[in-house]
């Protein structure tokens, strides 16, 4: 009995060991949000100098459109801008940007370097914004309808495959 | 690599025999040896009772219970070596089971994990290598900086900024050197691809607003027309990208450096789209635009490789056909990069003999004669004979002016040396940076009896 004992850490390593290895092959992207079909939390936050005007609940709904939360050092945000651009620019989708934990300045360099696809930018320094909409990495990307609610949410990066399907989200819900 | 097996094999023996030691010393005697010492406390224990019995320390009844408790421990320590003895029999296999599991574990590992083929890594030749090249184009571009500071007037030394620039990873300050290249002399396409691509690179391969502007500026190139692809399949647009690949590959020559590239551009982007992948298409009958291009995209000891094969191959073709004027100058511009300025003389003395009429040529052949000689801080004599036929041919070059003033000033005649710089002040425009230097220098003449006007 007492040799079982000895045994008890190798037993809770190997129980912890299993369980990390199943979590490795879950895909974090597959959290659903418990937000999905709730109305966007309440939020205000201010505009990002000249560039664009502040973003707040009030100013979603009555249109779809996207909310993208980005920041300047963030790599993969970089690599999904050109995407944005398209869907503002050549699909008339109104996107908003929460410019996450983001030196102001910084921000404003990134979008003038690779373009400014935003309709409305808030500035979210503290990242207290981000946390209300249960962001827990940048960049991530939601769809509202017209009633102010998020229908979709993309974590992670955009990549170019998801352009279409996105844009039928947003297609869908405009007729909807 | 027999080595490694050798020491892996050793490392695999010892380990083993680390780990099955203690389990085979257990074995009968050690626990008939420790029994006797067992017997041997409870003997003396007993004797003690004994004593103490015999001096009235302990009474009677206390002395039968410590007796009766002692010869107690004497029958249990009894049973112990067959207890000890079945255990032996456990770890005999256990023994076994671990002589085994070690090597053909570390075996399996390695099987799985290893990577036998990998050449070997002296630490001596690690860095050395990649500083030492490094080193020798940072200075190179620190060089060339200076002197465009200078004499900011030299179109080939911007391009050869650029490139290098690029090439030394600083595709920021590459854009630079691209911009005011274009300013000055005028924007050629390959100049906005150039552009394009160093904005590009700047901004970690995403291809920005500002450099889809220059890109559009060079519709024909065919980098230009790769990064245009890659900026739709950015934007989400795969079909897009796919139709400017597939057009792109089927413009270029069937030897086009960038076709693996753009290959694996097409393979990428069907997969990402879910269609399938295009089927190369049959080569263009010539080559089009710049294959340096598709170099800049190689890892760096590939890349210089690379540049190396294809400049010793431009250097033969030039040896069959040297008629090739463009070719002869791309040839000297490609030494100058490598470093190899005494190559770069060489060729463009061949180009010159070839070309006597042609100042470009004359004056690029001076601008490497000084890089031979390690700057121009002493005019060699071969230099000078370059400008002076450059002269002939372009009397007012500033870059002739300049050299072949100075070249007077320091002969000890000033007159002649005022004349020249005077007559380069008047081709330098208003706001060159040069004037102020021709003005000094010009002051710093001594005054002579017969000044010449």
């Amino acid at each position: 009995m007492r040799r079982l004992v000895y045994l008890l850490p190798a037993l809770v390593f190997a129980l912890v060991a299993a369980y990390l290895l199943a979590g490795l092959s879950l895909d974090p992207r597959a959290l659903p949000s418990a937000l999905i079909d709730k109305p966007a939390p309440s939020f205000d936050l201010p505009a990002l100098g000249d560039v664009a005007p502040g973003l707040g609940t009030a100013d979603l709904g009555g249109e779809v459109a996207l909310v993208n939360v980005f920041a300047s050092w963030c790599v993969p945000c970089r690599a999904e801008h050109p995407l944005l651009m398209r869907l503002a620019a050549e699909k008339g989708v109104p996107v908003y940007g929460i410019a996450h934990k983001d030196k102001p300045a910084d921000a404003m360099r990134f979008l003038e370097r690779l373009g400014n696809p935003y309709r409305r930018i808030g500035v979210d320094a503290d990242g207290r914004a981000s946390i209300e909409w249960g962001v827990y990495g940048v960049p991530e990307t939601f769809v509202i309808d017209r009633a102010g609610r998020i229908r979709h949410r993309h974590v992670g990066a955009l990549g170019p495959q998801d352009f279409a399907p996105l844009l039928a989200i947003v297609e869908r819900l405009r007729t909807s | 690599m027999i080595v490694l097996w050798l020491a892996a094999g050793a490392l695999a023996v010892l380990v083993a025999l680390a780990l099955v030691r203690p389990l085979l010393a257990r074995t009968a005697p050690d626990a008939a040896a420790r029994l006797d010492f067992d017997l041997a406390i409870y003997r003396d224990q007993l004797a003690e009772l004994e004593r103490a019995v015999a001096a009235g320390e302990v009474g009677r009844a206390e002395a039968e219970a410590g007796r009766v408790e002692i010869e107690r421990r004497i029958l249990a320590a009894g049973d112990r070596p067959e207890t000890a003895a079945a255990a032996g029999g456990g770890r005999a296999v256990l023994a076994v089971a671990l002589t085994l599991l070690v090597p053909l574990g570390a075996f399996g590992l390695y099987a799985w994990h290893g990577a036998p083929s990998l050449p070997a890594q002296p630490l001596a030749g690690r860095e050395i290598k990649a500083e030492r090249d490094a080193g020798s184009l940072e200075t190179a571009i620190g060089d060339l900086a200076r002197r465009l500071q200078e004499r900011p007037d030299d179109p080939p030394g911007w391009e050869l900024l650029g490139r290098s620039l690029v090439q030394a990873g600083r595709p920021g300050e590459a854009a630079e050197a691209y911009r005011h290249l274009i300013a000055i002399a005028g924007g050629r396409p390959e100049l906005f691809a150039a552009l394009g691509e160093a904005l590009t690179l700047a901004a970690d391969g995403i291809v920005t607003p500002a450099a889809r502007e220059a890109f559009a500026k060079a519709p024909g190139d065919p980098r230009a027309r790769f990064f245009m692809a890659e900026a739709a399949a950015q934007s989400g647009d795969l079909d897009g990208a796919l139709r400017g690949w597939t057009a792109l590959e089927a413009d270029s020559a069937a030897d086009a450096p960038w076709r693996p590239l753009l290959r694996r551009r097409i393979a990428e982007t069907a997969a990402a789209r879910g269609v399938p992948v295009p089927p190369p298409a049959a080569a263009a009958g010539a080559a089009a635009g710049d294959p340096a291009a598709g170099i800049l995209r190689l890892p760096p000891d590939e890349q210089a490789r690379a540049i190396r094969a294809m400049v010793e191959g431009l250097a033969q073709r030039l040896e069959a056909d040297p008629d090739d004027k463009a070719g002869w100058q791309r040839l000297a511009q490609a030494w100058r990069v490598l470093g190899e300025h005494g190559k770069a003389v060489d060729a463009l003395t061949v180009a010159v003999a070839r070309f006597p009429d042609d100042v470009a040529l004359r004056l690029a052949l001076g601008t490497a004669q000084l890089e031979a000689a390690g700057g121009d801080a002493t005019l060699p004599t071969a230099f000078l004979e370059t400008m002076r036929a450059a002269a002939r041919l372009a009397p007012d070059h500033p870059q002739v002016l300049w050299y072949l003033g100075r070249a007077a000033a320091e002969g000890g005649k000033p007159a002649e040396a005022r004349r020249l710089w005077r007559r380069l002040l008047d081709r330098l425009p208003a706001d060159s940076p040069a004037r102020a230097e021709v003005s000094d220098r010009l002051a710093a003449l001594p005054e002579d009896s017969s000044p010449t006007q």
